[in-house]
């Protein structure tokens, strides 16, 4: 934590307020957040002249960490070369990587639903953070576990997200609603907005796509007491809670009629564009969406007009939220893996995060790190957002990933997809979603 | 060099070049296909294991499902895409400034991909602003209020929809080459004896086009039988796995469930299907007594 003081400390005192200051002060404050990321890289240069290839998802995150990789550069001797991927297609990417096993990339950018699947393509990476002293700690332990395969650290965290309820503040003003805590609140408040206003309550995917339609849903899970996987790895989705939390989840569709009719076939950004399109009055979504719903360019909504809360739950039940995380690895077949960890160390230092939180040129709102969830001039910027993460990520659960994973979330997606589309009753396509799950695991 | 030697020698890099490119991977998917190879496990092919991965396919309920729904597809899709291509065709095929400009913008559809072409028909079947629900809904009340990608009926219709406006150009296009084919005085001479104009296109106009019509039954059977772009882009073979074709599900067990031996054998199976259709359409439209002349 003493590299988080020294960040606050050049930081803090040369940011302020990001938006408002100087561009001076920010060259200052950026240059000084550089010093402290460059600091813990090892001297002399012994690397230089060598090319750290990265494969990567496109995200506007990581062209700010190209465009940091200058820096680095200079310092190091060592080249950076990014070579990005559309998230459709970079299973696929990481797939010919792994089977072509040529080395072609020294650093893969991988989510944590793959990271069981490809630990042939990662190098387990324990014994070079503990070289690098780096302290693990700054992490949300959720983030560093989706990153880990059989207690191995397979890379460290680079893009986290959280999920929040946004809202249309100035709707709810207009008829006197407080944010909703809890799914019922959800579902009254969207009744009223219905009634009053011609749009829909609240959009939620139900559609097939990447597992989208189960995102929201793992949180009516554990709001209900229950879990996808018991402690042996055995499907509990479909025990009785699991099977009341998942009609819960369908009911806002089909009985209480909150969300919008075409929110069936909906994928996540189906439900960002019903939100942004001025047609349901919330979506409960990753925060990075922020940013898109009050672009003018894409959304008839304003800041003045969105504001957020964390996930709502059942009475009484803990307000989690289902978070997706993406690392940083070394693959196995890199001829560069010492000048990789160089990288890799620089980048994910918190002063390189922040100054990437705080640049007014840059929209994103990822954090990984507690320093920076917790900083006052990011909440500042971002309206408080980092805290609501910070206090959601405190108490989250995650769920346990296997070299399965894609293959059991494909079956639960489809029941999600049969339930909500009336072709199956949930008890029907879950109690089937369960068997194939059993069915994997026997398998495997 | 004598020239027969010359010819051979010239042949050698198309060759290489062919035969490196098909039938290399056919031969490595059949080879795969008897193997336990699952990616998550080892990045290269484990042993050896018989006929397990067929069998385990075929126990498989999803594969049945998959199968059907490829012959629902296939057949609807080939059925309406010929019917719509041979009537615009048939339209087109006389001479004028409207059919030159017609058949000159009709290339446009094919030649975009047909990935995009599925993510812009989820967009036009959007239940909230898809310009196509909208439309059909205006032109057909009653539609108003379906979401089209909700139900399997109209899901299975709005694939069929999307592939037929990506093919019927080309196929248009092949059958007006056929139809300028046709002599003129044949049909004249078939109104002087008293055809009506059904009559002359059925009887005197389709049966002289017969080869052209099965060539593109053939490639548009072959190619809809390979459906996977839109599947992928447009229904995500939802609702649940109602719109889930044969070659989705390959891709789905190999780059989702990264079960390698098991996709390769149900690869296999899809080629031998395509490949017993070919034949069969082959003999149908060229019977071996008419290619041995």
């Amino acid at each position: 934590m003493t590299i988080n003081r020294r960040d606050f400390a050049i930081g803090a005192s040369a940011l302020g307020l990001a938006g408002t200051l100087p561009r001076e002060a920010l060259a200052q404050a950026a240059a000084g957040s550089q010093a402290a990321a460059l600091a813990n890289l090892r001297s002399g240069k012994p690397f230089a002249g060598q090319e750290v290839k990265i494969l990567c998802v496109v995200a506007t995150q990581f062209r700010a960490h190209e465009a940091r990789a200058a820096a680095f550069t200079e310092a190091t001797g060592i080249n950076v070369k990014y070579t990005y991927v559309p998230f459709a297609n970079m299973r696929e990417a990481l797939t010919a990587e792994m089977v072509g096993g040529t080395g072609g990339f020294d650093i893969v950018v991988v989510m944590d639903q793959w990271v069981p699947s490809l630990v042939n393509l990662i190098d387990p990476m324990d014994a070079r953070i503990a070289a690098k002293k780096i302290d693990t700690a700054r992490y949300p332990k959720a983030f560093l576990d989706l990153g880990a395969v059989e207690g191995k650290q397979l890379g460290l965290p680079t893009r986290s997200h959280v999920q929040l309820l946004f809202y249309r503040k100035d709707l709810f003003a207009k008829h006197n609603l407080a944010a909703p805590k809890t799914w019922d609140e959800v579902v009254s408040i969207s009744k009223v907005l219905q009634d009053k206003e011609q749009i829909a309550g609240i959009a939620l995917p139900y559609g097939k796509s990447n597992g989208q339609n189960l995102m929201v849903w793992y949180n009516f899970l554990w709001g209900r007491g229950a879990d996808v996987f018991d402690a042996k790895g055995m499907p509990l989705f479909a025990s009785e809670a699991g099977l009341r939390a998942t009609q819960d989840y369908i009911d806002m569709l089909r009985t209480h009629k909150v969300t919008p009719a075409a929110a069936v076939s909906f994928n996540e950004q189906d439900a960002v564009n019903s939100m942004r399109g001025g047609n349901s009055a919330m979506v409960a979504v990753w925060w990075w969406v922020r940013g898109g719903l009050i672009d003018p360019k894409v959304s008839k909504l304003t800041e003045e007009q969105v504001a957020f809360t964390p996930l709502p739950s059942f009475a009484g039940g803990p307000r989690s939220t289902y978070i997706n995380n993406w690392i940083y690895g070394i693959t196995k077949n890199s001829k560069a893996k010492d000048a990789a960890m160089e990288f890799i160390t620089f980048v994910t230092e918190p002063s390189v995060e922040r100054d990437i939180l705080l640049d007014p040129k840059e929209s994103d709102v990822i954090a990984t790190q507690w320093s920076n969830l917790r900083d006052p001039d990011v909440n500042k910027r971002f309206g408080g957002m980092h805290t609501f993460a910070a206090e959601a990520l405190q108490n989250t659960k995650v769920v346990p990933y296997t070299a399965d994973w894609p293959q059991m979330m494909e079956a639960m997606e489809t029941a999600m997809s049969e339930a909500a589309s009336g072709t199956r009753t949930v008890p029907d396509a879950f109690k089937a979603a369960e068997a194939t799950v059993r069915r994997i695991a026997r398998r495997s | 060099m004598p020239d027969r030697i010359t010819r051979y020698l010239l042949l050698v890099p198309a060759l290489v070049i062919v035969l490196g490119t098909t039938l290399w991977p056919l031969v490595s998917a059949i080879a795969t296909s008897f193997r336990n190879w699952r990616l998550k496990r080892s990045p290269v092919p484990q042993g050896w294991v018989g006929i397990d991965n067929y069998v385990f396919g075929f126990e498989e309920p999803e594969f049945w499902n998959a199968l059907k729904v490829t012959v629902v597809f296939v057949t609807l899709d080939v059925l309406i895409a010929v019917a719509v291509s041979l009537g615009l065709a048939l339209l087109l095929r006389r001479a004028g400034v409207l059919q030159s400009l017609t058949r000159a913008v009709l290339i446009l559809p094919f030649a975009m991909s047909p990935a995009l072409i599925g993510v812009s028909f989820r967009f036009m079947f959007n239940g909230e602003y898809g310009v196509l629900t909208k439309g059909i809904g205006w032109l057909i009340p009653p539609l108003a209020d379906v979401i089209w990608l909700a139900s399997p009926g109209y899901a299975m219709a709005a694939l069929i929809l999307s592939d037929v406006w990506h093919w019927f150009p080309y196929l248009t296009l092949i059958f007006l080459g056929g139809l300028a084919a046709v002599p003129v005085e044949t049909e004249e001479a078939a109104l002087i004896d008293g055809a009506t104009p059904w009559q002359n296109i059925l009887l005197v106009v389709l049966p002289q086009i017969k080869g052209v019509i099965a060539v593109g039954l053939i490639l548009k059977t072959i190619f809809a039988l390979k459906m996977f772009d839109s599947v992928q882009t447009l229904t995500g073979a939802g609702p649940g796995i109602t719109t889930q074709t044969l070659a989705h599900y390959v891709y789905t067990i190999g780059f989702v469930h990264y079960d390698m031996g098991h996709a390769s054998a149900l690869a296999v199976v899809l080629t031998a299907l395509l490949v017993g259709i070919g034949i069969f359409y082959t003999r149908l439209v060229m019977p071996p007594k008419a290619m041995a002349r």
